[in-house]
């Protein structure tokens, strides 16, 4: 009872905060929304009972990765006034197109099959435990584990070389 | 614990050389790289020379190493084909003779991209040893995604090959262009991404699955609920592969990408990065399309024409040759996706059709990008047709191989690249699409303008300025990949017989 | 039932939490003019009687209150109001998962002695700590201030750092642990197989990426009062001040609890056997009460024999009486209670309560210990420059922790 309650509470806060990311003109406001974003979505795992995820959750992405966002936007001392629209050559050709294709096949698929919003589907249950996911990650999912670490080290050369100095 | 010990590690290893061998070497080329010394001069001959220490040394051997790693891994993919009759799935990996074909295909642009960048990383003083690191992981990466019974594995595969793409895509960090390039690869790349993610979270909501293999003979399958998303997961993931592959509505970046781009990285974008993302298209459309076959061929198919057209209309205007390059490679991303069209009513041979095309493009479209790469001078590269004038005269070799790979894009006899569409056409009739087969032919003749364009600067246009001749960018690995590209083309488009059974042999569905 | 249980539970520790602050306070003034070889804050009074500068943080408390509140006009209000929230928010709320004493049994109701026991343990401290950087960071930026951003900017980018060699410092830990959970840890480390000994690196690792995460000296860049005036609270004046201070206190008391728990060996002291004494308090306590008193009316006595009636010829005179007299009395008590308890038996919930009431005793001497640790460590050392505090982070630490995890998996592997 309590947890359904809890439930739309914290769905309703994620919600609302993601709204309030996209709206917000103030970076260092969006940024922080985000972070009550990934709370809430924390919250909400909690009460799927899978609490390795949620506090993965919170130390990863409201703990490092905004925190090093919210980081460059305080070095880049970005103001609202100074955020301007740029676009891309062909950016509404693209926008437009690809939103147009996805409309017209949701409408499709809404309009053949209906019975959709009657329906729910059954989502497994697992328990959210660390013996559990470390069981699965160093069994079933290990090669997708370890090609995890692949694209984290491409990720971090990639970085060295956009970032540093060009050679002279 | 038991699990864990009950995997036979050894048989995986086995089985997954190619794989290892890629990462393996990456790594290697990345310690080499690290350790390697800083100055060719000794610490107390750089005191006492008066001029600063300018001559960085060498690092071009990390490109050595890198290649032999991938002929390495491509000797274990062929070992691999030799044994495998049948396919043989391990945990989320499955081998069987089509992934290794597609991974021999991807292993082979590498060390092609890996051999043009001989010489070129070094004049235009890009970071070498990085560029094969990341090069060797990318293909790792694109092994992932070819041979993974598991979209989880494939989306971790196309983000390692994604990332690596936009870090070489923009690595020329002094040219404006490459860092546009990268920057714009990146920011769509990262929206076409989330899209492909998208579709994979509703392909697991249709059928409650990420595997590959346990995607058709589930039961939920075919109730109404997981038809729904089984259609919204294939809209999403249609968007978000058919940016990796270029296709029409989605094919913006292709052209500044292309032209941003380091001429060898370019070369690597068009064979490699397009073969990986094309054959995972194929491997998640091989289940996904008996699920719902009218829609999702029409779905194809309208993308195919609109690709088709699209690249070959834009092409016309183009005068800088790597745009041109890069509209053709769109094109014929619409051609190959034709073969997909095709795979919806004989599954056999549209993936053969669709090996067969990718792999004859690689090849000659590597060449072409080698041709105009070896044209480039004094750290600048070649970039507009008219600089072609007079090259019949000057380079009558390189001339006739310019002339032989733009004959095969535009799909003309005897080449490899006629061959490849007049196999695919064939099948596309025997599943019964004459309209489709009828559009192909209209924008192959289209191309034709397009692709004899530079050929007739190259031969009938006078010299305007007598610009001296500098030296070219001379290197022997650029030459070999020309030499070899060119005479696959001509052989395979003459005598295909041989390499057309091996491709077949590979398709046991 | 639980629910109201669990409120308690929270209620009662976060008061001793926020209980534990003033003394901290009082201890680190102390503490430093005895470094410092001053006598430090002894002049605020009630009635005269000073308590050895305890009454200063009485006064701090009234002072604070009555500042004007001031909220600069260009800083951004709701986030200049909301980050002192967050920083003593994250300091409390850390504490949810600590245990004080092993579970209490009473009749056929188990009361764990912490909020909640997760399956995540430690990781919930550390996710949320995590977020502690918020305060810091949304405070110094929403203040408009450029001291206060500089102050914002070192202090993120030294948090950051420093969470990651502590999560990789404690990667090592649980590898001997094999669980994350810290009654168990604790549990594990009986007698003297305290995790400080087995896990030394991890320990030191731990405990200096502690200080960074806390922004104690050496590693206090973000308030760096000789160059950034008082860096991120700069602009904060009155009760939002006040949190910033209180967060900084708490955060070293849970830290302090932390470090006790997972490498002190939490409530475990060599030579009290819990389960013995579960089982016969009675005997326990005649044992232990008498030893208790005579300590007592030791330390009493010494303290009146400090009496000298004319030093100050004022209330201080007899402040040693204050303190003198009542350990006396409690002595002779302790002693009629032992007498009065020979031969009786005590009720059966005596023997756990008593054994949690020790075990809480342990623990927070342990914390207290720690406490004075950062204190003392911080009045010694001077403070880092900016790029060497990073270099120690990333160049230092982290491979540290690398090879200690390393080194641990291959001793788990080919030794044990």
């Amino acid at each position: 009872m309590i947890e359904a309650y809890l439930f739309y509470f914290f769905a309703v806060t994620t919600v609302l905060l993601a709204v309030t990311v996209v709206v917000q003109p103030n970076p260092i406001g969006a940024a922080v929304s985000l972070v009550g974003t990934f709370f809430s979505l924390a919250a909400l795992f909690v009460l799927l009972h899978a609490h390795f995820v949620a506090i993965m959750q919170i130390i990863l992405y409201a703990g490092a990765i905004m925190v090093l966002f919210i980081f460059v936007i305080m070095l880049l001392n970005l103001e609202p006034e100074k955020v301007k629209l740029r676009t891309i050559a062909g950016n509404r050709l693209v926008q437009g197109s690809a939103a147009l294709y996805l409309a017209g096949v949701i409408a499709l698929a809404f309009f053949g099959w209906r019975q959709f919003f009657t329906q729910g589907v059954v989502a497994n249950e697992m328990e959210g435990t660390i013996e559990a996911v470390g069981k699965l990650l160093l069994t079933d999912y290990l090669v997708p584990f370890e090609m995890t670490s692949v694209l984290l080290l491409v990720a971090i050369i990639g970085a060295v070389i956009l970032a540093r100095k060009p050679v002279e | 614990m038991e699990s864990l010990l009950n995997t036979d590690w050894l048989a995986l290893a086995y089985n997954e050389l190619p794989l290892l061998l890629l990462i393996v070497g990456g790594t290697l080329v990345l310690l080499a790289d690290l350790w390697w010394p800083q100055h060719i001069l000794p610490r107390w001959a750089r005191r006492k020379s008066a001029t600063v220490d300018v001559h960085v040394p060498d690092r071009t051997p990390l490109l050595l190493f890198g290649m032999l790693a991938a002929l390495v891994a491509f000797i274990a993919c062929w070992r691999l084909w030799v044994q495998h009759e049948m396919p043989n799935q391990m945990g989320m990996l499955v081998i069987d003779r089509f992934s290794l074909v597609g991974g021999m295909m991807i292993i082979g642009s590498t060390i092609a991209g890996l051999a043009l960048g001989w010489g070129y990383l070094f004049q235009h003083k890009l970071p070498i040893g990085e560029y094969t690191v990341l090069m060797l992981f990318a293909t790792a990466g694109a092994w992932c995604m070819i041979s993974s019974a598991n979209l989880l594995l494939a989306f971790v595969g196309i983000e390692i090959l994604s990332i690596s793409a936009y870090v070489l895509a923009g690595m020329d960090t002094k040219n404006r262009l490459s860092v546009e390039s990268g920057l714009k690869y990146f920011l769509l790349g990262a929206v076409a991404s989330a899209f492909l993610l998208f579709g994979i979270a509703f392909f697991y909501g249709a059928t409650g699955t990420l595997s590959l293999v346990g995607f058709t003979n589930d039961g939920i399958m075919q109730a109404p609920t997981s038809q729904f998303y089984l259609i919204l997961g294939t809209a999403f993931f249609l968007v978000g592969i058919g940016f990796k592959v270029a296709l029409a509505p989605f094919h913006t970046w292709t052209p500044d990408v292309y032209e941003g781009a380091p001429i060898p990285v370019t070369a690597w974008f068009a064979s490699a990065v397009k073969a990986a993302a094309f054959l995972l298209f194929a491997r998640v459309m091989l289940v996904v399309l008996p699920l719902m076959p009218a829609l999702g061929t029409q779905l194809i198919a309208g993308l195919a024409i609109a690709t088709m057209f699209i690249g070959n209309m834009a092409a016309l205007w183009q005068d800088n040759i790597k745009r041109l390059l890069a509209y053709s490679s769109i094109a014929h991303a619409g051609y190959a996706a034709l073969a997909l069209v095709t795979m919806a009513t004989i599954p056999e041979a549209g993936i053969t059709s669709l090996l067969w095309y990718l792999m004859s493009y690689s090849v000659m479209t590597i060449g072409a990008f080698a041709v105009v790469q070896l044209l480039g001078r004094d750290g600048e590269e070649l970039t507009s047709v008219g600089a072609l004038a007079g090259l019949g005269e000057r380079h009558p070799w390189l001339a006739a191989c310019l002339s032989i790979f733009l004959l095969s894009l535009a799909g003309l006899p005897p080449t490899v690249g006629f061959m490849a569409k007049y196999y695919l056409l064939a099948n596309l009739v025997a599943a019964g699409h004459w309209g489709l087969t009828i559009a192909a032919i209209i924008s192959s003749l289209i191309s034709v303008g397009y692709y004899s364009y530079p050929i007739v600067v190259m031969y009938f246009r006078p010299v305007a300025n007598q610009t001296p001749h500098n030296s070219m960018n001379v290197g022997v690995p650029i030459r070999l990949v020309i030499f070899f590209a060119a005479l696959a083309v001509l052989v395979a488009g003459i005598f295909p017989d041989r390499l057309m059974s091996f491709i077949q042999n590979s398709v046991l569905l | 039932m639980e629910l109201i249980i669990a409120a308690i539970k929270a209620i009662v520790i976060v008061a001793l939490i926020l209980q534990l602050i003033p003394v901290l306070i009082w201890f680190e003034r102390k503490g430093s003019a005895y470094i410092q070889d001053r006598r430090g804050p002894n002049r605020a009074q009630i009635l005269g009687i000073r308590l050895g500068g305890m009454i200063h943080n009485l006064a701090d408390v009234v002072k604070l209150f009555c500042k004007q509140d001031i909220i600069p006009t260009k800083a951004s209000r709701i986030i200049y109001v909301v980050a002192p929230m967050i920083a003593i928010f994250v300091a409390s709320a850390t504490v949810g998962v600590v245990p004080f004493a092993e579970p209490l049994h009473l009749g056929g109701l188990t009361i764990p002695m912490q909020v909640a026991d997760l399956n995540i343990g430690i990781l919930y401290i550390l996710g949320i700590g995590s977020l502690g950087v918020y305060g810091v960071m949304l405070g110094g930026w929403s203040s408009n201030n450029s001291y206060s951003l500089l102050g914002t900017l070192r202090a993120s980018a030294q948090m950051v750092s420093y969470e990651i060699a502590m999560g990789l410092a404690l990667i090592g830990l649980f590898l001997v642990t094999g669980t994350v959970r810290i009654t168990e840890i604790v549990s594990q480390q009986t007698g003297f197989h305290w995790y400080a000994f087995t896990q030394p690196i991890a320990f030191v690792l731990f405990l200096t990426s502690l200080f960074a995460e806390t922004n104690r000296n050496p590693f206090d860049l973000a308030e760096g009062e000789s160059e950034l005036v008082a860096g991120f609270h700069t602009e904060y004046s009155s009760m939002k001040f006040a949190l910033f201070f209180m967060a900084e206190y708490a955060h070293i008391a849970v830290g302090s609890l932390i470090v006790s728990l997972l490498f002190f060996g939490g409530w475990n002291l060599p030579g009290l056997d819990f389960d013995w004494i579960r089982v016969y308090p009675e005997a326990a306590l005649s044992m232990g009460l008498p030893a208790l008193a005579v300590g007592a009316i030791a330390f009493g006595l010494f303290l009146c024999s400090k009496f000298r009636r004319h030093k100050y010829n004022d209330a201080r005179d007899y402040e040693v009486l204050i303190f003198g007299v009542p350990h006396v009395l409690i002595g002779f008590l302790m002693i009629g209670a032992t007498l009065l308890l020979h031969g009786t038996t005590l009720p059966t919930w005596v023997g756990p309560v008593l054994v949690a009431a020790l075990q809480m005793g342990v623990v927070l001497a342990k914390t207290l210990f720690f406490c004075a640790f950062f204190i003392w460590v911080r009045w010694t050392l001077p403070r880092f420059r900016y790029d060497q505090l990073m270099d120690l982070g990333w160049k230092g630490m982290i491979p540290v922790a690398l090879f200690n995890i390393v080194i641990t998996s291959a001793w788990l592997v080919f030794v044990h």
